[in-house]
């Protein structure tokens, strides 16, 4: 299966195991792909659920958007170098799915300018450690990467300014992938080459819970 | 306070974008592209080490800051002249004109920001612009850039023409030339030379009318003009009832008619200080501009109609 998985995740940037079902085996194909790596919580394995902004962290994406979607961006976009690789699984099984968008996945010309763009893009980066200029492109042996998060990157100049446009426009909608967790299972995604979020939440679907790890 | 060498990189590739939405005659330009500089200096030697840009203290309180070990809460980085000194110790392509470049563009920033003078309107892009360029390009050499990313695609290939254009040998022949002509213009009498200078400036009128620029000859003083390839982007301004479109344009050529002198190319002009750019101004009314049609005017009404497949009622 992980040979599966990283084949999956080498052509098209993600893939959902809906037959991992066992928390173990989500920990062990987890640790078989790639090098586990802390929170910034401090904890391995993070628990995520939907939250309204009374019980969310202050500048999390809870706290910003409740339970409204949330937009596509890169998990630790704040890091130097953000997570390699996310994996998700479904503890509470829910209707509401995980938005997923591959550039792998998208026709050449739009790939290609979003990566034109994210190479001339800057944005201000607001850190723990403070506000810092950042491109929305990065390079990390050999692998050219674009990590996007609107909680915590400002778009100061033209080109970054018009990379979010492209980034929350219809022309993008076509090609997001939306993982129904209403059956269970686990996604592995690469969170250099993938942008994802979640769509909204209403009441009913409140119990959703997702056992997220990074690994690098 | 930041000392990684991309957020500096980054900045000053921001104050370079911000200098470039200016006019190149405004002296916002100028002070954008020295602050630039100072960061992209900064930026070169982030790259070699962070800690060289900490300011020595005798309890070592800004390197130990630099270096992650302690919590200072605000650290002092070294002076733009101590960076540039600095640059030239470090980075191999970095020569004594480098410094000599990068040093008068701090000096005119400090006079620009600590004074009332106005340091860039008396040190025009002309006299700048292309060192500042040959600068830039080694320090963005030693990160592994061009100036096409710190500039961008238009003004990063304007620059490096520029760079290729202008050297030590082209300077040289175009000083011969524009001395060989003032002395043959020199030689002739007043009169003649006054007749020369008046048929230049009525020309000169009319060339103007046409995309020229006027400048004063460096030969004879008399009025000459020049001429250039358009590039970047229109510059819209609504004005009151009229459109003001501008474009920058490149000096590539020279002509004088009172004594002769032609340049030809950004590198002599540049030699000749002829080679500030210059802007194409043309007013629009908005119906030109917006190619508007007024509904009582049947003959377009009709004409609009037949070019869009519409059909054109009419109560007559």
């Amino acid at each position: 299966m992980i040979s599966l998985i990283k084949s999956d995740l080498k052509e098209r940037g993600y893939s959902f195991i809906p037959e991992v079902v066992e928390y173990s085996d989500y920990l062990l194909l987890s640790e078989r792909l790639g090098k586990i790596i802390c929170h910034p919580n401090g904890q391995f394995v993070d628990v995520i659920s939907p939250k309204k902004r009374s019980e969310a962290k202050c500048k999390s994406f809870s706290f910003k958007y409740e339970l409204s979607d949330f937009p596509l961006h890169t998990d630790t976009a704040f890091w130097s170098v953000p997570a390699r690789y996310i994996a998700f699984f479904s503890i509470e099984r829910s209707f509401v799915g995980t938005k997923i968008l591959s550039l792998l996945m998208l026709p050449e010309d739009l790939r290609l300018r979003i990566f034109d763009l994210s190479k001339k893009s800057i944005f201000l980066l607001k850190t723990p450690e403070g506000v810092f200029y950042r491109s929305s492109f990065f390079s990390e042996v050999n692998n050219n990467a674009i990590k996007f998060d609107p909680c915590c990157m400002i778009a100061i100049n033209d080109e970054a300014k018009e990379l979010e446009q492209v980034l929350i426009s219809d022309e993008l909608t076509s090609y997001i992938i939306n993982i129904d967790w209403s059956s269970g299972g686990a996604v592995f995604v690469d969170n250099w080459l993938c942008l994802h979020g979640r769509q909204a939440v209403d009441d009913e679907c409140k119990v959703r819970k997702l056992a997220r790890i990074y690994m690098e | 306070m930041s000392w990684d060498k991309e957020s500096l990189s980054l900045k000053a590739k921001y104050f370079f974008e911000k200098g470039l939405k200016e006019d190149k005659t405004d002296i916002a330009f100028g002070l954008w592209y020295a602050m630039g500089l100072e960061l992209l200096a900064r930026a070169a030697i982030a790259g070699i080490n962070p800690v060289l840009l900490a300011e020595p203290d005798k309890d070592q309180k800004n390197i130990l800051s630099a270096l992650g070990l302690s919590a200072l809460a605000s650290r002092k980085s070294i002076t733009t002249s101590q960076v540039i000194s600095l640059c030239k110790a470090l980075i191999k392509d970095f020569t004594d004109d480098h410094q000599k470049i990068a040093n008068a563009m701090a000096s005119r920033r400090n006079e620009e920001v600590h004074s009332g003078s106005a340091a860039f309107v008396e040190y025009p892009p002309s006299e700048w612009l292309t060192n500042f360029y040959k600068c830039s390009s080694v320090l963005a050499a030693s990160l592994d850039k061009d100036l096409k990313f710190f500039f961008g695609d238009v003004e990063g290939a304007a620059a490096d023409k520029m760079l290729s254009e202008t050297n030590a040998k082209i300077c040289g022949e175009t000083m011969s030339r524009i001395a060989a002509f003032k002395q043959v213009f020199l030689s002739k009498e007043q009169e003649e030379r006054e007749k020369l200078s008046a048929e230049a400036e009525a020309s000169s009128k009319t060339l103007s009318n046409q995309g020229h620029h006027k400048v004063s000859c460096p030969a004879c003083n008399s009025i000459a003009t020049v001429q250039g390839d358009i590039y970047g982007a229109e510059k819209v301004e609504h004005g009151d009832g009229e459109i003001i479109v501008r474009q920058d344009v490149m000096p590539n050529k020279f002509s004088c008619i009172a004594c002769g002198l032609k340049l030809n190319g950004f590198g002599q002009l540049s030699a000749a200080k002829l080679a500030d750019n210059f802007q194409h101004r043309i007013n629009y009314t908005p119906e030109d501009y917006y190619g508007l049609i007024h509904p009582d005017d049947d003959d377009a009404m009709r004409e609009y109609a037949e070019d869009h497949g519409y059909y054109h009622f009419s109560n007559d």
